[in-house]
């Protein structure tokens, strides 16, 4: 609840941001931005437009119309990876991880490709690279630590079961200390008890880590735990923006959502 | 470590094998054999690391001996010239055919590579004045290196130091990047990593490989010829690493032991070789379609 006053400028913004997929509209004039230390949520029915927003903000489509900006730069179609590296991080709504390679090493190369040595120059300078990678590897072992993964860093990454391969993925996301982290979903398909834990390890993210959050959610429990902010999206129209106690009042919102009054106490 | 042990194991017996137990036809199969390994080995860094699928390495290869032969009748230079030239020159053009090639996804990528290689063919067969077309350029054996089995030696020597780069390559960050792209590039492109200028190195690098083989297959057959470069060469390095196992170090290097001393020492499939390793490839697919070295994984976590 510190965020709010302690700092207004926006590290995310969509201006008027349109994506039409073949001619039907997914997410219509969206205005929204997220500022630095909040936790914002984004809901909305299924097929509102949210896991659209993240992959516009994230670079992953580009938008029909309007603007990503980036701490105040223009982001408008850049490449996923060009966002990523300006620490804009995302997860996803059904869970990617590189099943080819172990957790530690899943969680290494993001870090890797966010700022490491390039592969050129560790090739010439081996032993910079080296002890580069050694730290990162240390890096992603506390990672999983924290999250109470580390007896699974030498796992494939398929061999872990959904709840801790989301685990995985925080950390991975963590580990590269995004300026933004974006979480599709993160509660989907976790017991009560993982979502318990995905609470407080999001809260942790932010007090302990000063990450500020994007969160789109199903589960209102999570939202009305730790959202600062919540943003609500109806057939890819943003139709309420405010605290979170009082968007779940705004008739908008009930007759958009309808069961979100019921579905907070799930 | 241990990979690199039994490289070494696995060149000793196969010098031995073929210099103790057979004269100059089991060397000149050796000597293929060893070509083909760096060949599949290469081909597998972007089909089977990265999930690229290319039927352009007998272009790349092509281009190798081509550079090797064009650059001793016009310039006189020598083999140890040639060779890391050739390398360079068919890197480039992997390289080059990387940038309209990593637009195209999936099945049009293996066409657009079809296309490369029946461009290729058809400059290497047509434009007489430069590549001598249907007659091809003759090279002058290696100084030093003239006899058979004095030439089997370097070309062994040349392959196992092949396989150790391609060994570190696999096992090195980069090796990770390129399974990254292969199992989900989107992701690779969301933690960071530019996907496409890794794809292009990992073309690139590929493609060096395979010119490198091409030099070593002109000085070994002493000559050049088009119709040794064609599509149907491609898809044969193709089948070696199907059969043997995509992504796997030793896949490629036993689908090309096999593939190409089986048509040797079984005489009837020798006219037949084309037949013979599509059937492979069809059956492979079908019944396993990890490869032979997938096959024994199984057995063995690695
Ligand atoms: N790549 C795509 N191509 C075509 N249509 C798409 C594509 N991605 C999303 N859509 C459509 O856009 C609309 C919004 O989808 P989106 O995935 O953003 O919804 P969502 O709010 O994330 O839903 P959910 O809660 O189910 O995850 C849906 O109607 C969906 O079918
Ligand atoms: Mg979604």
């Amino acid at each position: 609840m510190t965020g709010e006053q302690k700092n207004i400028a926006p590290i995310i913004r969509a201006e008027a941001l349109t994506k039409n997929f073949q001619g039907m509209v997914a997410l219509n004039a969206f205005d929204f931005s997220v500022n630095e230390g909040e936790i914002v949520g984004l809901i909305g029915p299924n097929g509102s437009g949210k896991s659209t927003v993240v992959n516009l903000l994230t670079g992953v489509l580009a938008p029909t119309s309007g603007r990503v900006l980036i701490d105040g730069k223009d982001f408008t179609g850049a490449a996923p990876h060009v966002v990523a590296r300006h620490g804009v991080v995302r997860t996803f709504q059904m869970i990617r991880l590189f099943p080819s390679l172990t957790v530690e090493r899943n969680i290494v190369l993001a870090l890797q490709e966010q700022s490491g040595p390039g592969y050129m120059s560790s090739f010439l300078n081996r032993r910079n690279a080296m002890a580069w990678h050694e730290k990162a590897a240390c890096k992603a072992r506390d990672m999983l630590a924290l999250f109470e993964m580390e007896k699974h860093a030498h796992k494939l990454a398929t061999d872990l079961s959904i709840g801790q391969q989301r685990m995985v993925e925080l950390a991975r996301g963590l580990a590269t200390n995004p300026r933004i982290f974006i979480l599709d979903e993160p509660a989907a398909g976790l017991s009560p008890i993982n979502v318990d834990r995905l609470i407080e390890m999001i809260r942790r993210m932010r007090d302990e880590f000063g990450v500020t959050i994007l969160l789109v959610e199903h589960v209102m429990r999570v939202v009305q735990a730790v959202c600062d902010r919540v943003v609500v999206l109806d057939y890819g129209q943003k139709v309420a923006d405010g605290k979170p106690d009082v968007v779940v009042q705004d008739p908008k919102v009930i007759e958009a959502y309808i069961g979100l009054g019921r579905s907070s106490h799930a | 470590m241990r990979a690199i042990f039994l490289i070494l194991v696995a060149a000793a017996t196969l010098a031995i094998v073929s210099t103790v137990f057979g004269g100059g036809y089991a060397i000149n199969i050796a000597i293929v054999v060893c070509i083909y390994v760096i060949l599949a080995s290469s081909l597998d860094i972007v089909m089977g690391w990265t999930g690229l699928f290319s039927f352009a390495h007998a272009a790349f290869l092509g281009i190798g001996a081509y550079t090797a032969a064009i650059l001793g009748r016009d310039f006189g230079t020598t083999f140890w010239l040639n060779l890391p030239l050739g390398m360079i020159v068919a890197g480039l053009f992997g390289f080059l055919l990387g940038l309209p090639l990593l637009r195209a996804q999936g099945h049009f990528l293996a066409i657009m590579t079809i296309a490369f290689q029946t461009i290729v063919y058809l400059v290497l067969s047509q434009w007489t004045d430069f590549t001598g077309g249907q007659y091809g350029i003759e090279v002058e054996p290696v100084a030093g290196f003239t006899t058979l089995s004095s030439y089997f030696y370097l070309v062994l020597v040349i392959a196992v130091i092949c396989l150790i780069a391609i060994r570190f390559l696999t096992q090195s960050r980069l090796g990770d990047a390129l399974q990254a792209i292969r199992d989900d590039e989107t992701l690779a492109r969301t933690i960071g990593m530019n996907t496409k200028a890794v794809k292009l190195v990992a073309l690139a690098i590929s493609s060096a490989f395979a010119g490198g083989a091409g030099v070593l297959l002109a000085y070994h057959i002493r000559g050049v010829t088009p119709d040794d470069y064609t599509v149907l060469a491609s898809a044969s390095i193709v089948a070696m690493v199907v059969l043997g196992g995509r992504g796997r170090f030793w896949g490629p290097v036993l689908g090309a032991v096999l593939l190409t001393a089986l048509p040797e020492m079984l005489s009837i499939l020798t006219d037949y070789k084309h037949i013979f390793y599509g059937g492979v490839l069809i059956l492979v697919t079908m019944f396993a379609p990890q490869g032979l070295a997938g096959k024994f994984s199984r057995w063995r976590a690695r």
